[in-house]
């Protein structure tokens, strides 16, 4: 067999194989999560829940550009009731998910979209409220469990406060 | 747009797939051309040939993942015109990737018959499957997508010369375990 035809046959590798190597995940610490989308770091209690230590980040990217760079911050309770997800990503927002039950606000100021819908937990229904913030570059999206509206207004106003 | 939506647009001769696939993976496919062939010119038509060699192929295929279908297309257009390239015109890093395969070789000059070759890149697959994420992706970096020992450097963060120690220690492990595993090739 000479080079090419050897060149050739590893060409025909497996497919996972190819796809991992056109990607390169870079890892990023808390901090360097928060510098990557230019925002200030959250709070790590918002009311009274608490940040989940995550050790690390990622953000996928091709030879050129980011191609995948959505993260998750997740906040709690100290009973584990009530949970907070906030998702960051650049990516564009979708509100497929909720359909006609958004609707646009304002928190201090702020153009925000929320929407709220049901769960059941436990065989008890119950609310999860949703709210997505942007400054046209970096999407936040946020969704609680266990929560009621005002307790999720007020935390979205502490995050929007950690932004000033 | 998903490559399912894309194959699907290939299925129904639908002219929006060339241009899909273009916007998807055209930049991937000149990358691989490039490094290939380092001619631009030369490496634009290769890209634009593995379009219409999709376009001739899709269907009867189906494939689940354009990257490496199309990559798979566009290496072998590449290296077809690599052979037809003066000496004096050939990419030097490319002639330097084949020369570096040949430590993986025994008999780098014989032939034999495709029976011979039968599952050698599964055999390939299952040795990468072996080694650690970067020493994997390294050697797919430099086979598989023909970068240059610099980007690979770049990409990885690490030096050049990391990258051409890595590069060595695999290919000599690929070799002996193509021979443990029955290839004399």
């Amino acid at each position: 067999m000479n080079s090419e035809s050897f060149y050739l046959e590893i060409g025909n590798i497996d497919d996972d194989l190819i796809l991992e190597a056109a990607t390169t995940i870079i890892t990023l610490t808390y901090q360097e999560l928060f510098d990557y989308y230019e925002l200030e770091q959250f709070p790590d209690m918002l009311s009274n829940l608490h940040r989940v230590e995550v050790i690390n980040y990622f953000i996928y990217q091709d030879s050129e550009s980011v191609i995948y760079d959505t993260n998750v911050l997740q906040y709690k309770s100290a009973d584990g009731e009530q949970t907070l997800s906030i998702v960051i990503t650049k990516e564009d927002s979708n509100y497929s998910a909720f359909e006609e039950h958004v609707k646009q606000s304002r928190i201090d100021g702020v153009p925000l979209v929320l929407a709220k819908s049901e769960e059941l937990a436990e065989g008890q229904k119950q609310s999860v409220y949703w709210a997505e913030i942007s400054n046209q570059e970096v999407y936040l999206r946020i969704v609680s469990h266990g929560m009621d509206e005002a307790s999720f207004t007020n935390i979205i106003r502490e995050l929007i406060k950690s932004q000033k | 747009m998903t490559d399912e939506s894309i194959v699907a647009l290939f299925w129904e001769r639908s002219e929006n797939a060339i241009k899909n696939t273009a916007e998807k993976y055209g930049r991937y496919l000149m990358k691989i051309a490039i490094n290939i062939l380092h001619i631009h010119e030369a490496a634009e038509e290769c890209v634009n040939d593995t379009y219409f060699t999709a376009w001739k192929q899709i269907p009867p295929d189906c494939p689940k993942e354009l990257l490496p279908y199309l990559g798979r297309i566009t290496r072998c257009l590449a290296l077809n015109r690599y052979d037809y390239l003066t000496a004096q015109k050939r990419s030097v890093d490319f002639t330097l990737q084949l020369t570096e395969l040949e430590e993986c070789l025994r008999r780098p000059d014989t032939i034999e018959s495709e029976y011979e070759y039968r599952e050698l890149s599964s055999a390939i697959s299952a040795f990468l499957r072996t080694l650690d994420a970067e020493k994997r992706n390294i050697f797919i970096r430099r086979y598989w997508f023909s970068d240059s020992i610099a980007d690979i450097a770049k990409r990885f963060k690490i030096g050049e010369s990391k990258v051409k120690v890595i590069l060595f220690r695999v290919r000599k492990q690929l070799g002996k375990y193509l021979e443990s595993e029955g290839y004399s090739i």
